[in-house]
């Protein structure tokens, strides 16, 4: 029953990380109606920061997060003018290449720099302890980071004047337009906030998970499977498909032979999968 | 029909060239390279075939690793059957494309190349993780073709890319060949000509695969042995992927090109860097698709043009 309930909790702790990642993503498709196959590299970039900032400057990696948040958001201002600014109305072909692109350069440039060791951080975890049942705090915290700022994201995104714009401009760029929506100017700020929010979530990753030029895939493409659970472009199920994602994966390790292997090929399967039998998602939008 | 006669010459030129190569550079190292640039050349002509319909397929790493792995079971449980094991391993990776085909028939652009990646990975992980047939991460031996002589080995490799080169003309100038460039632009379009873009779609689909299996097949004879993680790399993938846009997609010879030259700085590099040698492929994306849409045989005719003129 205790390894019962510990599966349950790791699994949400997990989906926490998994939800953070996403979100940033979810806001590109949703606004832009581009997939961002660099976006998991934007998360790796933050999760060496947060280290090198520890191990460097010893400094708090909780601080560290700051910094992820700003450099992020220059590089992804930077990386939509150069490249994405360029590629809105092309055919869908050269949004896969030019951000898929990204993503290789930016995995091998780690790679070259930093070799394909993995780091983590090494600090002091206090561990929480409730009967036989145990959390680290590191995990708690990350994992309350991750759902709060989904939740304020969402807020943001129905009730102020800029969500409402972006919705505008979500469902009809040329009527956003018409009305006098700066859209250019919206795109580049949303791309940039996604882009913070990967570097947020790079952050997280490195305090509770590790750091290595590869983490990027690894999460980018869990983070797809959440999306397409979800139902593209919508940040209220990816809550859900988050925690369904978390907790599978988290099964699967503890009750299947040799389960961590499996687990780790899962996302990739649920992608296959919900893309037989209901491509619309959960919920949500229905795919183009 | 001159341009056509003048075509032909230039290949058999070029093919000339390739096979006096080992003799003048009688150099293991130069003819594995060269061998190994067959093979990825084969690999790109035969991803373009799917590509020119505007599905970018992620996953070409999948039909590789299946040819592969059929060809290894092959020779493992039942006999060296080569021929036997190279026609099968076409035929299971054709079934595999079919099957996909109609799964992601709804799906447009994006999703099909997320499709095909996890694809490729869901392959992975299986291998990896299945040990009783498939040997799990530790793979399996498989037996030499030609008494693993090298020399041999790169002039069957120069065959195999000759004749999946004709394949690509033919298909180029069939109706599947027209037919995907109609779809490519607009599939109502397409519909409203009496094209079904459907049945092109994944003809072309099958047809690549076919031929991905097949050279799959003929590598592990090659390496000898069977690693999943390099067989079902993303970097095959990858690197087939940039090596056709960077040649130019929509035409036969930029593929050709493509590859060739990109194997040849890859390798350049591989040698100079330790890690992170892959980001040729990554630069090449982003700039052939910012600067250079049509890829570098595009140069080529404008230059031809301007000449005329």
């Amino acid at each position: 029953m205790n390894n019962f309930i510990q599966t349950i909790i790791n699994g949400l702790l997990t989906s926490g990380v998994y939800l953070i990642v996403t979100i940033g993503l979810t806001l590109v498709l949703g606004i832009m109606r581009i997939v961002n196959f660099a976006h998991g590299e934007f998360v790796m970039i933050g999760a060496y920061i947060t280290y090198w900032c520890f191990t460097l400057l010893k400094m708090n990696p909780y601080l560290s997060l700051i910094f992820n948040i700003i450099i992020l958001f220059i590089i992804g201002i930077i990386i939509y003018k150069i490249g994405i600014s360029k590629i809105l109305d092309a055919p869908s072909l050269d949004q896969v290449l030019l951000t898929f692109g990204f993503s290789i350069l930016f995995q091998n440039l780690a790679l070259i720099f930093w070799t394909a060791n993995a780091y983590g951080i090494s600090m002091k975890t206090e561990i929480i302890k409730i009967g036989n049942i145990q959390v680290g705090r590191d995990r708690v915290i990350v994992f309350t980071i991750g759902f709060l700022i989904t939740i304020i994201l969402s807020l943001i995104l129905s009730k102020t004047k800029f969500g409402k714009t972006l919705n505008a401009i979500s469902q009809n760029r040329n009527a956003a337009y018409l009305v006098g929506i700066n859209v250019p100017y919206y795109y580049m700020l949303s791309f940039g906030i996604a882009s913070a929010l990967a570097g947020l979530a790079g952050g997280l990753v490195g305090i509770v998970m590790y750091t290595s030029p590869y983490i990027g895939v690894k999460l980018g493409l869990r983070a797809f499977a959440i999306l397409v659970l979800a139902g593209l472009g919508n940040i209220n199920m990816a809550i859900i498909a988050s925690i369904i994602l978390g907790l599978l994966e988290s099964f699967i390790s503890v009750y299947v032979p040799q389960g961590p292997g499996w687990a780790e090929g899962l996302s990739f399967f649920l992608i296959l999968i919900i893309l037989t039998i209901k491509p619309s998602g959960i919920k949500g939008l229905r795919s183009e | 029909m001159n341009k056509k006669l003048l075509l032909i010459i230039l290949w058999i030129i070029i093919f000339s060239a390739f096979s006096i190569l080992p003799i003048v550079y009688n150099n293991p190292y130069i003819i594995h390279l060269l061998t190994g640039i067959m093979i990825y050349i084969s690999l790109t002509l035969s991803f373009a075939i799917l590509a020119r319909t505007g599905q970018v397929s992620i996953g070409q790493a999948a039909f590789f690793g299946i040819g592969s792995y059929i060809a290894a079971i092959i020779c493992k449980y039942i006999g060296f059957y080569p021929f036997i094991e190279f026609v099968l391993a076409g035929i299971v990776s054709g079934l595999f494309a079919l099957i996909l085909g109609f799964i992601t028939l709804r799906l447009k652009g994006i999703y099909f190349s997320i499709a095909t990646l996890s694809f490729a990975q869901t392959l992975l992980v299986f291998a990896n993780m299945e040990r009783k047939i498939l040997g799990g991460a530790t793979g399996v031996a498989v037996k030499p073709l030609f008494n693993n002589n090298i020399s041999i080995n790169y002039y069957f490799s120069i065959l195999l890319t000759i004749i999946i080169l004709i394949i690509n003309y033919f298909i180029f100038k069939s109706k599947i060949g027209y037919a995907s460039i109609v779809i490519r632009n607009d599939e109502r379009v397409a519909n409203s000509v009496g094209i079904n873009p459907v049945k092109y779609k994944i003809l072309a689909f099958i047809i690549s695969a076919f031929l991905t299996g097949i050279i799959g097949a003929y590598y592990i004879h090659y390496v000898t042995f069977i690693v999943p993680d390099e067989i079902f790399s993303t970097n095959i993938s990858v690197s087939v992927l940039a090596m056709a846009i960077f040649g130019g997609l929509f035409t036969v010879e930029g593929p050709f090109f493509g590859a060739l030259i990109l194997k040849i700085i890859e390798e350049y590099l591989r040698l100079k860097i330790k890690y992170g040698h892959l980001i040729i492929y990554g630069l090449i994306l982003i700039l052939s698709v910012l600067f250079l849409p049509e890829g570098i045989i595009s140069v080529f005719k404008k230059m031809k043009i301007k000449k005329r003129s």
